[in-house]
């Protein structure tokens, strides 16, 4: 685990918990945290340098790490050879020649790879992919997509709030994004828009209209200054030639024109997203959080892939791009 | 400030639905954020306690402190007994998002009052890396007292339950010295039965014994409920394991999945498995709490109406 933060501390006790996984050390350059997490943690080795915890022996390594440090950690994972699999923590990197090299060299070295683009884990939005996959809907015709959160109400100060780096889009704005791609594939056309609301040169806010292949098209909206949304929203709604589906972390609504045998029968179906969950063997976190790290852990054992791997990170940050270059509107 | 009693209140108001937290509907949680006031909260509270709720719990927090100052003000005595959480829900995002060294220094900073706090800052991080359970010791001190300086006249402090996040990190990672700590502060320097919350009830059974300690040791918050829902691994599982135990300390949470399950199944659970001593639970509207405890009170601990 490289990274001693709130999500290196989430992910560690995932893995601590599971069977067939054992945390085999930290890393992270704070020596004061460092210092005191040898103390909490007496029996886990805890390094300051991440080469020397995989010089340790370690399978896989967690990249937990605040983005900016991801594309440099991961190239020296991936020089060092000596891990089969690595997970970072969304997103990959912080621009899209950075995600192409490290998917490309991931490939070549043949290591299983994920992005923590969690949602694809939650009950509502998995089963929506399924439903989808299976034919529920019919031919996908249009979509909307938001993902809200008051979280930024005012001018706030730090790298994550200010140009070049800082602002929704990085920070927030890919899980809607991957998620959108892991339902229709790579988009064949985008516009975007962003726009601050209280920072004072980074987008609070991007819609971005999106085209994709087979002629399913639709409007993503992301914001983290949006009023009423704690806790935050993510919600999708789309429309196709025999159904609907309405998904947001609770509750996935589904109108079905026909019966798809196997699958669901015509009609109207409710399901509340605890039911929508496999039995859990610890629960910390959400739900998706130990599905994602169970899912990461059994495609390491079985030589499986990841569907939320670094390829899928390139097409998030293709997105992004488009999302970057358009022009920021302040208020 | 008050030793626990041997039995728990059997009762317990729960915080949740007060302050817009809510684990089965986010959407619910963003309505109740837009219309809960001070006022009202401390209304339902009053229903809760005037219909049978002897309990309060709630995460420990300056917004909930100070809606117990005003019921003290307010000359309102509500003798009741008080189960708060920690580390209080600021703590968490900031934990997240500073990490825990930001967090550390942002609690030191606040206790000019403790010649022990003068100390560590006086020390540093030196006295931190020495020995962060004296933070931790100090955090406790900080946090508890005021909020019983804040808390109605009358109030009994209970125990005092670590966060399931922090309690379930301890069970993954095997934090054997840390549980063990937390322990001995909670019992032996604030004098009170130390409290669990946790979403894997049948691990933290089996860490706990592990370490050598009894449940009964302790009070245990964790979820049961007749659906499953928050109960890990198994609805099963988590049963065995309650029915194995003499004499525990077991405050049953989401005992209504949420509110989808009836109220009359809870009653019947409840009924069922008696080594659940207490149910805490939450609601944001007075008729509400009124009705729920009225039930409770009667339907499940025979109280006459």
């Amino acid at each position: 685990m490289i990274g001693l933060g709130g999500m290196g501390a989430l992910h560690a006790s995932i893995l601590g918990a599971l069977p067939h996984t054992k945390i085999a050390g930290f890393a992270d350059t704070d020596k004061r945290l460092v210092s005191i997490a040898r103390r909490l943690l007496p029996k886990i080795p805890i390094f300051t340098d991440s080469e020397e915890l995989v010089d340790s022996g370690i399978d896989a390594a967690f990249v937990c790490t605040p983005f900016p440090t991801h594309y440099q950690l991961v190239t020296s994972l991936l020089n060092q050879r000596k891990v089969s699999a690595i997970f970072v923590e969304k997103p990959l990197a912080t621009t899209l020649p950075e995600a192409i090299k490290l998917a490309d060299t991931a490939k070549e070295g043949r290591v299983t790879t994920m992005i923590g683009h969690q949602k694809r884990f939650a009950g509502t939005f998995r089963r929506s992919k399924q439903y989808l996959d299976a034919g529920v809907l019919g031919k996908p015709l249009f979509f909307r997509a938001h993902h809200f959160t008051t979280g930024v109400m005012d001018r706030k100060s730090g790298w994550k709030y200010e140009a070049p780096l800082g602002g929704v889009t990085l920070d927030w704005g890919t899980h809607s994004i991957d998620l959108l791609a892991s339902y229709f594939g790579e988009p064949i056309s985008l516009r975007a828009r962003r726009k601050a609301v209280f920072s004072s040169n980074a987008e609070d806010y991007f819609e971005i209209q999106m085209d994709f292949p087979g002629g399913t098209s639709g409007t993503l909206t992301v914001s983290w200054s949006t009023r009423g949304y704690s806790p935050p929203e993510l919600k999708i709604s789309i429309h196709g030639t025999t159904g609907a589906l309405e998904a947001n972390e609770d509750r996935l609504t589904v109108h079905s024109d026909k019966d798809v045998p196997g699958i669901l029968s015509a009609g109207v179906h409710v399901f509340h997203a605890s039911e929508l969950n496999p039995s859990i063997p610890f629960l910390i976190g959400q739900p998706e959080n130990v599905l994602q790290d169970q899912s990461f852990v059994e495609c390491i054992m079985s030589g499986g892939k990841p569907t939320n791997d670094f390829q899928s990170g390139v097409v998030v940050h293709r997105i992004i791009d488009t999302i970057k270059q358009s022009q920021l509107e302040l208020p | 400030m008050n030793q626990s009693s041997t039995s728990l209140d059997r009762l317990i108001v729960g915080s949740n639905p007060l302050w817009g937290m809510d684990h089965y509907l986010a959407e619910r949680a963003r309505e109740r954020n837009a219309y809960m006031t001070n006022q009202r909260v401390h209304r339902v509270l009053r229903a809760a306690f005037d219909s049978g709720a002897s309990g309060f719990t709630f995460t420990a927090d300056a917004s909930v402190n100070d809606q117990l100052q005003e019921i003290r003000e307010s000359g309102d005595h509500l003798s009741i007994g008080l189960y708060p959480l920690v580390p209080n829900m600021q703590t968490i995002p900031r934990l997240l998002a500073k990490g825990m060294s930001g967090m550390i220094s942002e609690v030191l900073s606040d206790l000019s009052w403790s010649e022990k706090a003068r100390t560590l800052i006086k020390g540093g991080w030196s006295v931190l890396r020495k020995d962060p359970f004296s933070a931790l010791e100090t955090y406790l001190d900080w946090e508890v007292s005021r909020l019983m300086d804040a808390a109605p006249q009358g109030s009994r402090l209970e125990t005092v339950i670590l966060h399931e996040i922090i309690t379930d990190s301890m069970i993954a990672l095997g934090a054997d010295e840390a549980f063990s700590r937390y322990v001995r502060i909670i019992s032996k320097r604030m004098g009170v039965r130390p409290g669990f919350e946790t979403r894997n009830f049948v691990r933290f059974c089996e860490f706990s014994a592990g370490l050598g300690y009894r449940v009964s040791d302790f009070v245990v918050m964790a979820p049961f409920n007749s659906s499953g829902f928050q109960m890990t691994p198994t609805r099963d599982a988590c049963e065995r394991k309650l029915e194995s135990l003499t004499g525990p300390h077991v405050v049953a949470v989401s005992i209504l999945a949420g509110g989808m399950l009836p109220l009359e199944s809870a009653v019947t659970y409840l009924k069922k498995h008696k080594q659940i001593e207490s149910v805490a639970i939450g609601m944001s509207s007075e008729v509400h709490a009124k009705e729920t405890f009225t039930r409770l009170s009667h339907d499940w601990l025979g109280r006459p109406a």
